[in-house]
């Protein structure tokens, strides 16, 4: 029997049909056609040129075959192959060329799709009637077919079906459908695909195959990224936790790290701000830093990142947000993968200098292997303020005003809540599109996603544009792989005029101005102009509708890399990667607004800028020897970053036709500019060795040295070790077939890492231009030393140990980790007063010392999975002691830092908290508040516990204060539950909490000090007063009172919050054949907070509570639909 | 497609080669390395700028001057400032005494930069080196002996960068003389002579050999006080030096001090007796102009367009009135002596005859009480300069002079012998007698008659306090605030709380609690 032929289309066929398929569905999103049904009729239109002579007809077969698709059948004692033949046609189709050579031949033929079957045409004699003889041929070769679905009904494109122990095979299309001609006498199909079981079927006897696949077994053999390369999660020795897409927060996101919020225990995430596209403070296993950054070092898709985060305070405008820029914010969260957190030492050792505030891998989507496929998420959020605070309406203020006799007050004759006035209900909209394909050879992903979020304040809003393309090739009989990843994203926000406490300066903002606004005054006049009073300076809806303020930010990231495989168990691989971001703010206080007339206009115009680039090397070993199994990494990388700046601004404008967009029409002495560029390197060896043996013990050992320019001369270089040692208990002999422990895993690592964070330059002696004097009748500019040269600066050093033990038990259906850790951070950055003679007065020296310890709890179980109704559950919990070391040394002595400041006006240069050695960073200390006495006078607590007063000066002083409270939380927790039904419908619930920690509640102390109700608030001329909180009426406290900072501002800031609730419904479109998967979904978000505090929202980036923008409740609706 | 790969293994290959860069040079972009600058004759004029600057810092404005002039009967500021002045007045100055701490920081600030300047210098090593040094030294020395008056025991410090871990201790008032001694003599071995150099076109900034003698003339001359040994010969061979050089000499016309103290004191006609001054000129920029004029010559605005004598007086910008001499400052003077037309007192006239203040010293005995900035006496020893922009004047602000060399010489002579008491007198009379119509001689009776001369020809030229300490007066003066005797501690002003927080090996002075 002649070997009949069925092979995989080529790749450069496949090359072709790819970029076919590409421009088609670029071409189908501009039409709008979201259909992608080609009719086939191959042998229509394939052209086929021949040129042979005297050639066979199994020649002229083979020819066509390998100029197409085409496979011939026949069996060839029915026919005489050996006829020769001369053929020449020029892109003639295939029937026509039949036709021609067949012709007399005594043969005949049949195109079906891509088969073509020769027969004995029915002049040659046979016994057998034409009818039987195809049959007898077609049963040479089976015709299979069938669909493939995941467990959760959902079809899985891409997936390969082979027949057992040949070539032969095919993959899924997108609607998970495959069709497949095998040999009469294959036995066995095997269905694989990445991440799940595979599995074989007999062929005997069956035609069509619906088969569901099995995820491989939950969790244990899941692959985690850890940095310049990924390990099975069963081997992982390090403290490492991996949160997949499926996993993270739903909803309307205000920065992405929200998405991981709570879901993982030891991280703790503040928002800074409600605002959308607000930067978070991700604090991993407490903060060891006191003078610089506390966040972990992000790594997108092998990347490290450097964006800028500062907020633009120099713009120096009244009521400027100096909110800071999110990086993350460049990610579409849906185009998001996977995020891994590396917690401990023995984890982060590979990212060295940088790995001691922990590190976060993000890795986003990449294409599957399969057909094309293209997505569309979309969703329609609505937020609000949770909670309005308490102040006195207008007709509590008119009876405040009577009830107290206040003279000198004059009713406004209107009732407005000011807080209605500048709150509103918000609209954000989302839109992503996705197109995912490839063969096994090219995979890609492509998106563009549009986000127009709304703020709950009027007039702020964030504007996103992202697109990304990830692109995965493989060549050289597949030992070269290489990949690109890009990604664009341009997001334009409109600020809030709130400056989040420390910006706001003498006035405030526009919940300070809105919470204080005489209430029984208009929003606008009968004129319709805008009322103010004095002590806002300004109307709080004005404030913000009236001025620009836009910061635009551009962001890029690309990648590429590469891998090549020499041996099996050698494989070398570069990446090279650059990002590039800019950011303008600009600013433009009208001439017609109220604060802009004071100054006839003021324009700003700040930019930042950033560029890095990117080289890594690295050289991977693995090979298997009997029960001995290693895996070695040793790598170089090389990372540059530039930042640049510059500022501009100026006032006295003629008109406000130009806006900010012509600094230079304000008036030329107004004019005020700066730049700034500064840059450093980082240069890195790495090694990472692990070690299994047996799969029962494994060792991990990590050296990282970096060098950064950074250190000063005697310190470039530092070294960064780790080693981490895992016991797979349960691969023992005693617990192999053990039915109630199915995993028991002790780690335990230590590893020393670094901060390097700690500015640009702080080593050099430098010089900078200020001052000036007359040298031989010339104005000469003075040029003189700001710093010192300390030639001894070097990185922070945290060594942190590790226990962990991760286990589970009834077949993994409950699942868990325990982690305990101890870290200590030397060498901490911190500043001192330069003794004299000296031109700089400050000195940064690697001085002081921080400690925390914890123990971090997670388990997950899987309550029912069979039957109509699944239940998985979820929960964390974690525990953090934070302690300050020592803050001198032998040379350099401090008894006390003291840090963070009442950010509400009045209070100027009054610290709220301490750093000392034996408390925690986050340290309220301030005066004890003892009670108010019958006059409303306050008491407080002196140093030798008696009660005393504020007016006695002299007798309540600096050494009357104590600690008064602590913004470190005692636990921090997250539980959850997924109920799924029938696998279609399903219900996650979320809460978060945190328990056991204190904030400042700045607004409360200033919205209780009633002294703005009795006195006039512009000398004599406006008859308004200032509004305060209902509580302060009783509060006892006479209005002639100063408030002091002091324990009574200080709040319980427990919580637990209904994080997230989503409902989603998973249609089934298995009847259509466009659409492959379509989803529904509603998500409620912060929907309730239990907690006694009493601001707006009890989660306070920094302990310090002044005004800050609230976080909204969020209802979003939303599809997923996969064509 | 085969040739794609063979140029992506080529970047592998190509990576992997670069990889082996291990270079991690720091670039500054926009700040300067200081390892880098101090090569052009720009750049070494804006360091020396900077050792001006500093310097300038401590004594354009009233800090230095109030510990100086205040603390006598020279002068008050009538307002409240936390009570400085009264602590001034009235010697009573603490460990936390603001103007104090300022001085002794700036001063050490400026010699800072004298460190940074010498030290950056030599590395850049300029054709004319020693120049440099030699001005910058003498600058420094000049500091030296500000701390020396005011403190007594610092420490010294010639090195740029204090080291942390060994920190400068106090240095005995003796040695820090000594240091004085040796670098002015080391700067004068350096220094060109006025002669060799065209002083009009540098002046003020260039220190001569001759400016650098003198300032060894006060170091001699305050000996006693400050190492413990009299050097009155010293004070005289020195004072020669500079007389016999012929570089400056004393405008003797009927009062041409008030040349001297012109706005255009800095021209070739004016500038023949100024030895040492700060450079002012009334254009923007707070650094260069004459902060003293604002601050401490600050006038009535009440005595715009007054006239004296049918002259006018020059004034047409006074506002807030500033500080004040006291009554007892309009004692010192005879009424034929024109300096005390400087200060003023009694009745103003407009041209036209309309009175526009009755200017009348202080009687308030209640020093904590001051209402008002205009009270006590107005004095224009800086001559006021008509229509100048803003309240900044161009009036170079003087720091030593030739009359105090003369002064000097005289005093040393008188010291070492009362029977040179002639040339003693001859000495002080080439100076004392333009004050007078028709020139009068000085005579001297005892040597208090030299220090009261002193005090008036040297009014607010912040050297009254030290030549009280020197005569042994400062503690027994009398003032309409100052009725008793001090301790003698009070010699020197105590060492800043705070600095002796930040450096421990610092030792302070005797006598302060607090």
């Amino acid at each position: 029997m002649k070997k009949n032929r069925y092979e995989l289309c080529g790749l450069n066929c496949r090359m072709k049909k790819m970029l076919f398929v590409m421009k088609f569905t670029i071409a189908a999103f501009f039409m709008g056609l979201m259909s992608l049904s080609a009719a086939s009729t191959y042998s229509q239109n394939t052209k086929i040129s021949l040129n042979i002579e005297n050639a066979t007809l199994i020649d002229v077969f083979k020819q066509i075959e390998a100029q197409s698709e085409f496979v011939f059948i026949y069996k060839n004692e029915t026919i005489n192959l050996d006829k020769k033949v001369d053929v020449k046609v020029e892109g003639a189709t295939v029937d026509k060329i039949l036709e021609n050579v067949l012709q007399n031949s005594g043969v005949k033929f049949e195109i079906n799709n891509k088969q073509i079957i020769v027969t004995p045409n029915r002049e040659i004699p046979s016994n057998k009637s034409e009818k039987i003889i195809k049959e007898e041929i077609q049963q040479q070769k089976k015709e299979l077919s069938g669909t493939v679905k995941d467990n959760k009904g959902l079809s899985i494109p891409g997936l390969s079906v082979v027949v057992k122990g040949t070539t032969t095979g095919t993959v899924t299309d997108t609607n998970g459908k495959f069709a497949l001609s095998v040999p009469t006498d294959a036995k066995t199909l095997v269905f694989s695909f990445v991440g799940m079981k595979a599995q074989e079927f007999a062929i005997a006897g069956k035609s069509t195959f619906n088969v569901t696949m099995e995820e491989e077994t939950v969790g244990l053999e899941e692959v985690v990224a850890i940095g310049y390369g990924t390990v099975k999660k069963s081997d992982i020795t390090g403290s490492v936790k991996t949160l997949s897409n499926d996993q993270f927060n739903a909803g309307v996101v205000m920065a992405p790290e929200q998405l991981m919020q709570g879901k993982v225990a030891g991280v703790n995430i503040t928002m800074q701000s409600g605002e959308p596209g607000a930067n978070s403070d991700v604090l991993i296993r407490g903060a060891n830093s006191i003078s610089f950054s506390n966040s972990p070092l992000y790594v997108i898709d092998g990347v490290p990142v450097g964006f800028n985060t500062n907020g633009f305070s120099n713009a120096a405008s009244d009521r400027m947000t100096t909110l800071s820029n999110n990086p993350l914010n460049m990610l579409n969260p849906s185009d998001i993968e996977s995020i891994n957190v590396l917690k401990d030492a023995s984890a982060t050792a590979i990212y060295g200098s940088r790995g001691a505030n922990g590190v976060i891998l993000v890795t986003t989507k990449k294409g599957k292997a399969g057909q094309n496929s293209v997505s569309y998420e979309g969703s329609y959020g609505v937020s609000s303020l949770r909670k309005k605070l308490d102040v006195l309406s207008a007709s509590d203020f008119r009876s405040y005003m009577k009830d107290n006799a206040v003279t000198g007050w004059v009713d406004g004759g209107a009732s407005t809540d000011w807080q209605d006035q500048i709150f509103r209900t918000a609209i954000t909209q989302s839109h992503s599109l996705s197109l995912n394909g490839g063969n096994d050879k090219t995979n890609y992903r492509a998106s563009v996603n549009y986000t127009n979020q709304d703020g709950i304040i009027i007039a702020s809003n964030l504007e996103k544009y992202t697109g990304r393309i990830n692109i995965n090739h493989k060549a050289m009989d597949d030992r070269l792989t290489i990949g690109l990843n890009l990604t664009n994203a341009f997001l334009k926000n409109h600020n809030s005029a709130n400056p989040e406490g420390a910006g706001g300066g003498a006035s405030g903002g526009t919940i300070r101005d809105a919470l204080r606004n005489d209430p029984t005054y208009p929003v606008k006049d009968a004129s319709g102009a805008y009322v103010w009073h004095g002590a806002f300076n300004q109307n709080p809806v004005e404030e913000t509708l009236v001025r620009a303020d836009n910061t635009e930010t551009y962001r890029y990231m690309g990648n590429g890399t590469a891998d090549y495989k020499f041996f099996d168990f050698l494989n070398a691989n570069i990446n090279i990667g650059f990002t590039k971001e800019n950011i303008d703010r600009y600013v433009y206080e009208p001439i017609a607004g109220r604060i802009g007339s004071i100054s006839h206009g003021h324009g700003s115009h700040e930019s930042r800028a950033s560029n890095s680039k990117l080289l890594e090397t690295n050289l991977v070993f693995n090979k298997t020897f009997g029960k001995h199994s290693i895996n070695a990494l040793g790598g170089y990388s090389f990372q540059e970053f530039v930042y640049t700046n510059s500022f501009m601004e100026s006032s006295g404008y003629i008109s406000d036709a130009t806006s900010y967009n012509s600094i230079n029409s304000g008036n030329k002495a107004s004019w005020n500019l700066y730049s700034g560029k500064a840059s450093n390197k980082l240069i890195s060896f790495y090694t990472r060795a692990t070690y299994d043996f047996n799969r029962k013990y494994l060792l991990t050992a990590t050296l990282r040295r970096d060098g950064s320019s950074r250190f000063g001369a005697n310190q470039k270089w530092g070294n960064f070790p780790s080693a981490a040692l895992g016991w797979r208990v349960s691969e023992e002999d005693f617990l192999k077939n053990s039915n109630f422990i199915s995993n028991f895993k002790l780690r335990i690592g230590y590893g020393v890492t670094g901060n390097q964070e700690i500015g640009n330059y702080g080593s050099l002696p430098i010089l900078s231009a200020g001052g000036q004097y007359i040298i031989n009748g010339n104005f000469v500019g003075a040029v003189y030393p700001t710093q010192y040269s300390n030639p001894n600066l070097k990185w922070e050093s945290t060594a942190q140990s590790n226990i962990g033990l991760d286990f589970g038990i009834f077949k993994n259906r409950l699942t868990g980790t325990i982690d305990l850790y101890k870290k200590k951070t030397n060498d901490l950055l911190l500043s001192f007063t330069v003794p004299q003679p000296a031109e700089a007065s400050n000195t940064t020296l690697n001085v002081g010392s921080v400690e925390n310890k914890g123990i971090e709890l997670e388990l997950n179980g899987v309550i029912l999975n069979e039957g109509p109704l699944a239940w998985e559950a979820y929960a964390n919990i974690a525990h953090n002691e934070n302690n300050v070391v020592s803050i001198s040394n032998s040379e350099w002595k401090q008894a006390a830092i003291y840090t963070g400041w009442v950010q509400v006006p009045g209070f100027t240069g009054q610290s709220t908290q301490i750093i000392m050695p034996g408390e925690p960073l986050g340290t309220f200390y301030g005066f004890r508040f003892a009670s108010v006495d019958a006059n409303g006078k306050q008491q407080f607590y002196d140093r030798d516990n008696k009660l005393t007063y504020t007016p006695n000066a002299g007798k309540l002083g600096a050494d009357d204060r104590a600690v008064i409270g602590h913004n470190q939380p005692k636990f921090t927790y997250g539980f959850g539950s997924k109920f799924t039904l029938k696998k279609r419908l399903s219900l996650d619930l979320f809460f978060r909490g945190v328990q056991g920690t204190q904030v400042l509640n700045s607004t409360f102390l200033d919205l209780n000090d009633k002294s703005g109700i009795y006195s006039a608030i512009a000398s004599g001329t406006d008859n308004a007063r200032i509004n305060i909180a209902k509580g302060a009426v009783t509060n006892g406290i006479a209005h002639t009172e100063t408030l002091l900072y002091s324990s009574k501002w200080i709040q319980d800031a427990s919580f637990l919050r209904l994080e997230n609730v989503t409902v989603n419904y998973n249609f089934n479109v298995s009847s259509l054949k466009w659409l492959s998967n379509f989803n529904v979904y509603v998500t409620g978000q912060n929907l309730f907070v239990i907690t006694k505090y009493k601001g707006y929202d009890p989660e306070v980036s920094g302990g310090n509570d002044s005004y800050k923008y609230p976080r909204p409740t969020t209802i979003q609706l939303g599809i997923k639909a996969n064509f | 497609m085969k040739k794609i790969y063979r140029s992506i293994i080529a970047v592998f290959g190509l990576a992997f080669i670069i990889s082996a860069c291990t270079k991690l040079d720091e670039k500054l972009y926009d700040q300067i390395d200081a390892r880098t600058f101090y090569k052009t004759t720009d750049e070494i004029n804006a360091a020396v700028a900077d050792v001006y600057f500093r310097f300038n810092n401590v004594h354009n404005w009233l800090n230095h001057w109030q510990l100086q002039e205040c603390s006598t009967d020279h002068g008050m500021c009538p307002w409240g400032d936390g009570g400085v002045y009264k602590q001034d007045q009235m010697h009573t100055l603490t460990s936390t005494h603001g103007p104090n701490h300022d001085v002794y920081v700036g001063t050490f600030q400026a010699i800072a930069a004298t460190n940074s300047f010498l030290e950056n210098v030599k590395l850049a090593n300029p054709s004319n080196l020693a120049l440099l040094e030699g001005e910058v030294q003498a600058l420094r020395a000049w500091c030296y002996m500000d701390l020396i008056d005011l403190y007594g025991n610092v420490p010294i410090v010639t090195v740029a960068h204090v080291d942390p871990a060994n920190l400068p201790a106090t240095a005995t008032r003796a040695d820090v003389f000594k240091f004085i001694e040796s670098e002015l003599k080391d700067a004068i071995s350096k220094l060109p002579s006025n002669k060799d150099v065209d002083r009009q076109a540098v002046y003020p900034r260039i220190i001569t050999k001759e400016a650098a003698q003198a300032f060894l003339v006060k170091l001699y001359l305050n000996a006693e006080i400050w190492s413990g040994t009299a050097r009155w010969q010293d004070v005289v061979a020195t004072a020669d030096l500079v007389i016999n050089s012929g570089a400056y000499s004393i405008p003797s016309g009927y009062g041409d001090i008030w040349k001297t103290f012109a706005p255009d004191n800095n021209t070739p006609a004016n500038n023949k007796e100024i030895i040492f001054a700060l450079s002012k000129y009334a254009a923007p920029g707070w650094d260069t102009q004459m902060g003293f004029w604002a601050n401490c010559l600050g006038l009535h605005g009440e005595l715009n367009g007054a006239v004296r004598d049918g002259v006018s007086l020059g004034i047409d910008q006074g506002f807030w009135g500033g500080p004040s001499a006291l009554d007892e400052t309009y004692q010192i003077y005879d009424n034929t002596d024109f300096r005390r037309g400087l200060i003023l007192k009694g009745k103003f006239y407009d041209a036209s005859g309309k009175l526009l203040i009755d200017i009348k010293p202080f009687t308030n005995t209640d020093i904590a009480t001051f209402p008002d900035s205009r009270a006590g006496l107005s004095c224009i020893k800086y001559k006021p300069q008509p229509k100048i922009p803003g309240l900044f004047s161009d009036n170079d602000m003087i720091l030593f002079r030739y009359a105090d060399v003369l002064y000097s010489k005289a005093e040393a002579l008188y010291r070492l012998n009362a029977g040179n008491k002639a040339a003693a007198e001859a000495l002080i009379t080439q100076v004392y007698t333009r004050n007078f119509v028709g020139g009068k001689s000085f005579t001297i009776n005892s040597l208090d008659d030299i220090l009261k001369e002193r005090s008036r020809e040297f009014l607010w030229e912040t050297s009254y306090r030290t030549d009280l300490v020197r005569f042994g007066k400062f503690i027994t003066m009398r003032t309409l605030w100052h009725t008793t005797d001090d301790p003698a501690f009070r010699n020197l002003n105590p060492i800043p709380q705070s600095e002796i927080d930040s450096n421990p090996n610092l030792v302070q002075n005797p006598g302060y609690t607090n």
